[in-house]
């Protein structure tokens, strides 16, 4: 095991409990870190311009912008 | 006195001639009549003996009376007759009349014509006794002349005495006045003078055999004594009609007073001893002719109606002389028995105007003229008639046929018109007051159309009025239709929008399930999943992972529940959001401990649905927490509509809770709230710290993006189909 770094991880997911159960998930792997959580496009644009992470998990439905529109954004940056 | 019936008969017709035809038919008649008596024809002996061939023969009668006293049926017998008289009546004819001591009667003349009796000879006349037709008569069988007798002297009578048929066949003398002479040279065997005399109640007529003809007509107006015998005119049934005078030579007339003129003014005036009516002569303008029948003058200024038979045309306008003598009219004096001559011709008589208030005599037999409603008009055998409606009577007009013209005929009914013509008056009643009024037209062009009638008779306005009821019935039975139909469509459409909300909730439900139950128990699963992962390492980790896996199921259950059986969009039907509040957090608070207090500022406005439902479930959600963690006493709601926002305010006083330390498990209440405020693109604010209360609100615009969210809301249907 690498004592690097973990990975950055920004959840995206329209319902919070999806995001509770992913981000306790993910954070009992010790190489990964759930640093921010979103509920909307807007506030994973948001996160991401804040937190910089290395994998950003999108859910594809989302209201108003949709996660394809957000990962296009997101890519775009 | 007589037996009834048994008067002695005149054997002529009907016209009170006595030519042999008339005469033949007679005796052919009676020849019948004694045929059906079973007797043979002309012999009386033979006649008699087998007519009654075993009775005993019957008596020989003697005297005119006892066979003027036989009924019909008695005289068809046959008595054999013996009469000494003289002849009163010899007229060139078969027949002819005797008269005896006793009476006077009618001979039937044997079949040959005779011409050989004189006035006044004696004879003895066999014969039987005839049926006559009107009273018995003598057939003749042998004349004996016994030589010259003498006439009887005649009983003078009045005509009221001659008209109950008594002195039928007697030898008279009557007194009258001539009214008209006329010689008739073809009704009877000889030229006869025949004269019509006013006498007492009536008048008669009188005929005198005269061997050539000449000019009598200054007889008329004289006052005359006349001898002569007494005939009957009758009818068939044997019964009077007229009195017809036989008077065998010119010299049993004799004039005794002559003719003289009374002025048209002293017409039917009273004047002391002038019993009997003289002729009067009168001068006036032609208003129209009956030709034939009558004149119609105006003369000084006034209508006179003329009897006359003379037949010389004339012209309206015409100036003519009339000798006639006065009688009643029906309302005013008119002439009979006139004679005219024309002597010049002036203006048309200028029509006199017609009106109900002046006496109506004044205009009998003058031209008048008047307006007047056309009612009817019918074609009679005569001419046309016409009724006309002048005020409140009815005129009845009438034009001759000769000159009857279509034009009449084109004329509409309920026309006004102006009729000019004669105008006779009626009179009627106990007291002969006027009944009614009547206008002789004299040509069509007596009728003036002014003017046509209205369209709008009752006949067309109870038409048109029909017509409109018929189409009114018709449109509201078209309407009932049409309501009934509007009931069906409604029917039908509110079953449509009951299944449609049927519908929509099932869709809600299912969104619901979809987006919210579905994403919580793959939220649980993964805390499940965690849990199971790291049980044997992190036993810490796993217990937490449990907790909160046991949370959310609960805060699940309570979610799911409410998504069912939730009210709130029949709440936010039935009213605003302002009642909907009040009624969703009721059932949450207990009355005992918490007091409720709800503020509303503002016009309230109606937002888009979903942000109603929002803004109830944030509002129901924080007076929940309050109630369930905060142990607060007084709970605050307040809904405050700006122009520009709406905000909600559940305020609480409660223990409250540090805001810098969400606790992330258990709260998932508050979580809801949140994700709710930022699905409506706005943000919650919680205010609250340890004993000091908590204070939620959130606010949402009023309406800039309702299109926005409304748009929302319909992916979201679209969304809940997938």
């Amino acid at each position: 095991m690498k004592n690097s770094k973990p990975i950055r991880i920004l959840v995206v997911d329209d319902h919070f409990m999806v995001r509770m159960g992913l981000s306790a998930s993910l954070n009992v792997e010790p190489d990964m870190e759930v640093v921010a959580e979103a509920g909307s496009g807007d506030a994973a644009l948001e996160a991401y311009r804040q937190h910089r992470p290395s994998l950003v998990l999108m859910d594809l439905r989302l209201p108003g912008m949709s996660g394809t529109d957000c990962t296009a954004a997101i890519i775009h940056e | 006195m007589l037996p009834g019936g048994s008067f002695a008969g005149v054997c002529m017709s009907k016209h009170g001639t006595m030519s042999s035809s008339s005469r033949n038919s007679c005796a052919t008649a009676a020849r019948l009549f004694l045929l059906a008596a079973t007797t043979l024809l002309g012999h009386a002996l033979n006649v008699q003996a087998l007519a009654q061939p075993s009775a005993k023969p019957l008596p020989t009668l003697t005297h005119a009376e006892e066979i003027r006293r036989l009924t019909p049926e008695q005289a068809a017998l046959g008595y054999p007759v013996r009469v000494r008289g003289v002849i009163t009546m010899d007229a060139p004819a078969p027949d002819f009349f005797v008269q005896d001591p006793t009476a006077g009667i009618y001979v039937e003349g044997s079949a040959t014509p005779r011409f050989s009796h004189l006035l006044g000879q004696e004879v003895e006349l066999e014969g039987i006794t005839g049926p006559g037709k009107f009273a018995p008569v003598i057939r003749e069988q042998r004349l004996r002349e016994l030589g010259k007798g003498v006439l009887p002297k005649g009983q003078l009578v009045s005509f009221s005495e001659l008209a109950d048929g008594q002195h039928d066949s007697q030898w008279v003398r009557m007194r009258g006045i001539v009214r008209s002479v006329a010689i008739d040279p073809d009704s009877w065997r000889e030229t006869t003078l025949a004269m019509r005399v006013a006498s007492g109640g009536g008048e008669f007529n009188v005929r005198v055999p005269i061997s050539k003809a000449q000019d009598l007509s200054s007889w008329v107006d004289s006052e005359v004594l006349i001898e002569g015998v007494c005939g009957s005119l009758y009818n068939t049934n044997r019964q009077l009609t007229g009195i017809l005078l036989y008077v065998p030579r010119l010299s049993f007339m004799r004039i005794e007073a002559p003719a003289r003129e009374t002025a048209l003014s002293d017409l039917l005036r009273f004047s002391a001893g002038q019993g009997i009516r003289h002729r009067v002569r009168v001068r006036g303008v032609v208003g129209y002719q009956q030709l034939g029948n009558a004149l119609f003058l105006e003369s000084q200024g006034k209508g006179l109606r003329v009897l006359t038979q003379q037949s010389t045309p004339l012209e309206i306008g015409d100036l003519v002389d009339v000798l006639g003598f006065p009688a009643m009219g029906d309302s005013a004096p008119m002439l009979e028995d006139a004679v005219f001559h024309r002597i010049g011709h002036e203006k048309a008589p200028e029509p006199v105007q017609f009106n109900l208030t002046s006496p109506w005599e004044e205009f009998d037999g003058a031209v008048v003229t008047t307006e007047a409603k056309l009612l009817n008009r019918q074609p009679q055998p005569d001419g046309l008639r016409l009724l006309l409606q002048h005020g409140d009577i009815y005129i009845d007009a009438s034009l001759a046929l000769a000159t009857s013209a279509n034009y009449l005929s084109s004329i509409p009914l309920n026309s006004k018109v102006r009729i000019t013509g004669i105008g006779l008056v009626r009179s009627g009643g106990l007291w002969r007051v006027p009944e009614s009024f009547r206008i002789l037209l004299r040509s069509p062009q007596d009728v003036m159309v002014l003017s046509t009638p209205s369209w709008w008779n009752l006949r067309h306005t109870l038409w048109l009025l029909g017509i409109t009821a018929g189409v009114l019935l018709m449109v509201a039975a078209w309407m009932v239709v049409l309501r009934r139909r509007l009931r069906e469509q409604m029917a039908i459409i509110r079953q449509k929008l009951k299944s449609g909300a049927v519908l929509e909730e099932r869709n809600r439900i299912a969104r619901e399930l979809h987006d919210t139950l579905e994403q919580e128990l793959a939220g649980i699963t993964m805390q499940l999943d965690l849990a199971v992962d790291c049980f044997q390492q992190a036993p810490r980790v796993a217990e937490q992972a449990l907790e909160t896996a046991r949370d959310m199921s609960r805060h699940s259950m309570v979610e799911a529940r409410r998504s069912v059986w939730d009210l709130r969009c029949q709440l936010l039907e039935d009213g605003d959001l302002v009642s909907a509040l009040t009624q969703i957090v009721e059932p949450l608070v207990p009355r005992d401990r918490v007091q409720v207090e709800a503020k509303f500022e503002g016009s309230p406005v109606r937002l888009p649905r979903p942000v109603e439902m929002n803004l109830l479930r944030i509002g129901q959600e924080a007076v929940a927490n309050a109630v369930k963690h905060g142990q607060a006493r007084q709970i605050t709601i307040e809904l405050r509509y700006a122009a520009e926002w709406v905000r909600l305010t559940v305020s609480d006083d409660g223990q409250g809770f540090a805001a810098d330390q969400p606790s992330p498990t258990g709260h998932f209440g508050l979580l809801d709230m949140h994700e709710r405020a930022q699905s409506m693109g706005s943000r919650l604010m919680v205010e609250s710290e340890s004993g000091r209360g908590t204070r939620v609100s959130v606010q949402v615009p009023a309406r800039s993006n309702s299109n926005e969210l409304i748009d929302e809301e319909l992916k979201a249907n679209t969304y809940s189909g997938g």
